[in-house]
């Protein structure tokens, strides 16, 4: 079970809101002030004067119009009062009165994705060039993880408004959702603006970072960063920036930068922060500044989390996860720390959600099955569970197959599956081969590999539990950084365990036991016979016994 | 009902006076905004009467100047009466090269010159400038919103179309009107519509005009959004005809759906990023470029919410009218063919003829109406 290194990683990509949340936010405002054209003259008094003296109904319908405009209640209540005894008006006109008169709010919006796309579809085939609809309708295509149909939908938003900067910087992150990241960032180191705005050039260049390549901007954007722009333009920028410079080892100048970048943080920025802070010691996102932003649900996932505090930071990853439903990092860490804290029901419907929008992230289908086989009785499987041994041996072959960061974890949960089925040896070289395969990697999850293991032993009442436990306690105290949920909690759940084998349904939140087992003597499985019978596994190459 | 009220200056004493021409001043019809209001945005300070010569009935416009002096308002004051006087002539000037022009759809200058007064102690200027227009027996178009049947839309399709006739008639002469508004639709029983107060308007390379400097000349309620959000597109066909398209297509929504385009959109657009004008406690942030998807998305949606209202026969292409003259992004106005040729002009001919069959077939949908009811 782990958080994932690639999802571990955070660059500050632009975050994807419905297009109607989005017109709120400062990436939609203007970078230098902009003369509005105001007037005090108020047309709509001027017609609530002539409608007392004309009382024609034309008066008032022009009234509804010019006070709707200018926010007058007086002349809404007036016109709309005329229009209404009139009655002989266009229906449009009509309704808008009765609006008025009922204080009624127009449509609520409708939860349901499918009938938002239905919607959407329906209004782009009468206007096809509603920029915002075809985004809209790659979001709710994505959401529901209909890549195809979210990309057309996104180039032909693309082709309407090449250069607007938040159409642009949306559709940058939906390529990089797609990992086309080429495409992502040929979208935005083409645009017009990329030397000239804040958010352009912190896109690019977090982009750029995302690939592992260095930005051409990379000096422009310094550039734009001093020219003394508003901070909340330039938040998001600092923030590349210091990331930037952090992980290439400046850290003097990457403090800088992500200090700069809360002056006027936005929840991107947050969130970053409270990453670095996280994953590189740097403290600068202060608690206020995080509980103050609403929206900030990813920074306060991750405060809550560095906090130790699962029940507020499953909250918020899962308000997270509602915010930007495409994406499978909410998914990711509300499935982690569910699994922390021992949520296993909980588990399986964040990732049965998460697995909607990304039903090919494999560490997704790996916290699945990690949550199936940990509501599985130790020895004691049921036949549906047996029955669904493929299906997992299969998950597990192909994230080994595939090698790369889930390596572990699919190692690890293969090591859960033997140990659960009563193949004891087997289990034990398979977790033991996943501590290995994290040890090199620079991993956490050492610990939490080690912990886990520990459990395992101790439940199938293996003979070596207790020499892992030991490993286990060695292992946490000797790596400090490790967060509470992951080390010290964890553990003192194992050593409660040891301590009382018999009491693992109340120390890890299970309902009391209720299942039908294979009726084979436990410790005695067709599964175990036939890993005994040598089946093929992936073990890493220079497997040795720890 | 109320009474008009009324500053007491020589402009608002000319009722029973005979003119020079013959003209003899009757009741004094409205008074512009020389009366109570003062228009904070600088504009024609005016005094609106019936005038009689023989069985002809007319318009008067005199020019309100003492009203200009009075006015306490921030604007220099010599400016305030330069710019009063400078309007007052050359809209003046306008009416006459109208009428040389023999433009049919524009209401059309009968007389002009100025009256004395009789002095009063408090009267700064005792002489009163006035225009002499033709009086629409039909009122103003608002008069004719109502809608019943078929008769009303071929009767509004007609009128649109006239009016449209009058703006090309100006841009044929490189004029812009800037105010094309309900209110400055005269409606004729028997011309049809004509396009009324060239107050605003302005000449394609007449720099000194009263209102060519200004980004927004006309109503602010009537304004197309660049002008709000304080864009100024360089080329005149883009600052200023494309502007009066926008209004033009506003006037459509007015007649057949009862409000503007900006109400339209005003009412589905996210505040934080409108113009100031519209919200001016939340907005003022956002830029005409990065509100324009916003705006365009409100104008949709508003469309799409209307079009159902509308009959069968008349919804697709009377939206599809509006959408390519209302669109908010200037650069979209006009004919779609004709999109992106900038030497073939806005294509109104097209919408005339659009417009002349959406008046057929709003007859003929007229006679269908009356036999179903007849059987």
């Amino acid at each position: 079970m782990s958080f994932g290194k690639e999802e571990a990683d955070r660059k500050v990509i632009p975050i994807w809101d419905k297009s109607r949340l989005a017109s709120a936010l400062e990436e939609n405002s203007a970078i230098k002030p902009v003369a509005h054209r105001t007037s005090n003259f108020s047309e709509s008094s001027r017609l609530i004067n002539e409608l007392a003296r004309s009382s024609l109904v034309g008066t008032a319908v022009e009234l509804l119009s010019s006070a709707t405009l200018e926010n007058n209640y007086e002349g809404l209540n007036v016109a709309s009062r005329r229009i209404i005894e009139d009655g002989s008006l266009p229906k449009s006109v009509l309704s808008m009165a009765r609006r008025v008169l009922d204080q009624t709010e127009m449509e609520s919006p409708v939860t349901e994705p499918k009938i938002r796309i239905a919607s959407l579809r329906n209004s782009l085939r009468t206007s096809p060039r509603n920029t915002l609809a075809w985004v809209d309708l790659a979001r709710e295509y994505l959401s529901l993880g209909q890549t195809k149909p979210a990309e057309r939908a996104m180039t032909v938003a693309l082709n309407l408004a090449p250069s607007h900067r938040w159409v642009s910087r949306v559709a940058s992150t939906l390529f990089i959702h797609l990992e086309e990241y080429e495409k992502s960032h040929f979208l935005l180191a083409k645009h017009p603006a990329l030397r000239s705005d804040p958010w352009i050039a912190s896109a690019e260049l977090s982009v750029a970072q995302l690939m592992g390549k260095t930005s051409r901007n990379l000096s422009a954007a310094r550039r734009i960063q001093e020219q003394g722009l508003h901070p909340r333009h330039t938040t998001e920028l600092a923030s590349s920036l210091g990331t930037l410079e952090i992980e290439s080892g400046a850290m003097k100048r990457g403090k800088m930068y992500l200090r700069n970048s809360l002056l006027y943080p936005n929840r991107n920025t947050l969130a970053q922060a409270v990453w670095a802070e996280q994953r590189h010691d740097i403290k600068y996102a202060s608690h206020t500044q995080v509980q103050s932003l609403e929206i900030a649900y990813e920074a306060k996932a991750r405060e809550s989390f560095i906090q130790g505090e699962a029940d507020s930071a499953i909250s918020h990853a899962l308000d997270w996860l509602e915010a930007e439903p495409f994406s499978s990092k909410p998914p990711v860490l509300a499935s982690y720390i569910a699994s922390l804290d021992d949520r296993y029901e909980q588990m399986l419907q964040i990732t049965t959600r998460g697995l909607i929008a990304n039903p090919g992230n494999s560490i997704l289908k790996l916290n699945r099955a990690y949550a199936e086989l940990a509501l599985i009785t130790p020895l004691q499987p049921t036949s549906k569970d047996v029955a669904k041994i493929t299906e997992w041996t299969s998950l597990f072959d192909s994230a080994l197959k595939e090698g790369g960061a889930n390596h572990a974890q699919a190692l690890a949960n293969y090591g859960m599956l033997c140990y659960r089925m009563g193949a004891l040896e087997q289990g034990r070289k398979y977790y033991e081969a996943a501590e290995k395969v994290c040890q090199s990697d620079s991993y956490h999850d050492p610990v939490l590999c080690t912990i886990y293991h520990a459990r395992e032993a101790i439940l199938a009442k293996a003979e070596w539990a207790s020499m892992v436990l030991v490993r286990a306690q060695a292992v946490t105290l000797k790596i400090s950084d490790v967060g509470k949920l992951e080390g010290t909690d964890s553990l003192s759940k194992i050593i409660r365990l040891h301590e009382n084998p018999d009491g693992y349904r109340e120390i890890f939140k299970l309902p009391v036991e209720n299942h039908q087992a294979t009726g084979e003597p436990s410790g005695h499985l067709k599964f175990a016979d036939s890993i005994y019978h040598g089946l093929s596994f992936h073990l890493p190459e220079g497997f040795e016994r720890i | 009902m109320q009474e008009l009220t009324v500053l007491d200056t020589p402009a608002t004493r000319l009722q029973g006076m005979e003119l020079s021409d013959g003209w003899i001043v009757e009741e004094l019809i409205a008074c512009g905004r020389g009366g109570t209001h003062a228009d904070c945005s600088g504009g024609t300070y005016s005094v609106a009467y019936r005038v009689r010569k023989g069985n002809s009935v007319a318009f008067l416009k005199a020019l309100d100047l003492d009203s200009v002096i009075t006015d306490d308002g921030d604007d220099d004051f010599v400016d305030s009466i330069n710019r009063a006087t400078q309007a007052f002539g050359d809209e003046r000037q306008l009416n006459e090269l109208c009428a040389k022009s023999r433009m049919r759809q524009v209401v059309t200058i009968l007389g002009h010159g100025t009256v004395k007064v009789d002095r009063k102690p408090e009267d700064h200027v005792p002489r009163v400038a006035y225009l002499i227009l033709e009086l629409a027996d039909g009122g103003d178009v608002r008069s004719h919103i109502t809608q019943t049947s078929n008769t009303d839309y071929a009767k509004k399709f007609s009128y649109l179309k006239d009016v449209l006739l009058g703006i090309g008639q100006l841009h044929n002469e490189e004029i812009s009107h800037q105010d094309l508004k309900p209110s400055n639709v005269m409606v004729f029983s028997q011309f049809g519509a004509k396009v009324g107060d060239l107050g605003r308007a302005t000449i394609k390379g007449y720099g000194r005009g009263a209102f060519e400097q200004d980004s927004i000349a006309g109503d602010y309620g009537y304004a197309p959004p660049e002008q709000l959000y304080g864009h100024v597109p360089t080329e005149w066909i883009d600052r200023r005809q494309r502007a009066d398209l926008y209004q033009f297509g506003s006037l459509v929504c007015f007649l057949v759906f009862g409000f503007t385009v900006n109400a339209l959109i005003k009412e589905r657009l996210p505040a934080a990023v409108g113009p100031k004008h519209w919200f001016p406690d939340q907005a003022g942030g956002s830029s005409y470029t990065q509100a324009l998807p916003y705006l365009e998305s409100a104008f949709y949606e508003g469309l799409q919410d209307c079009k159902m209202t509308l009959p069968a026969w008349a919804a697709d292409k009377v939206v599809s009218l509006i959408s390519q003259c209302s669109n908010p992004d200037y650069s979209k106005r006009g004919a779609k063919q004709l999109l992106g040729n900038a030497g073939l002009g806005l294509g109104l001919n097209r919408f005339i003829s659009a417009l002349e069959n959406l008046r057929t077939e709003a007859k003929k949908q007229a006679i269908l109406e009356g036999r179903r009811q007849s059987i």
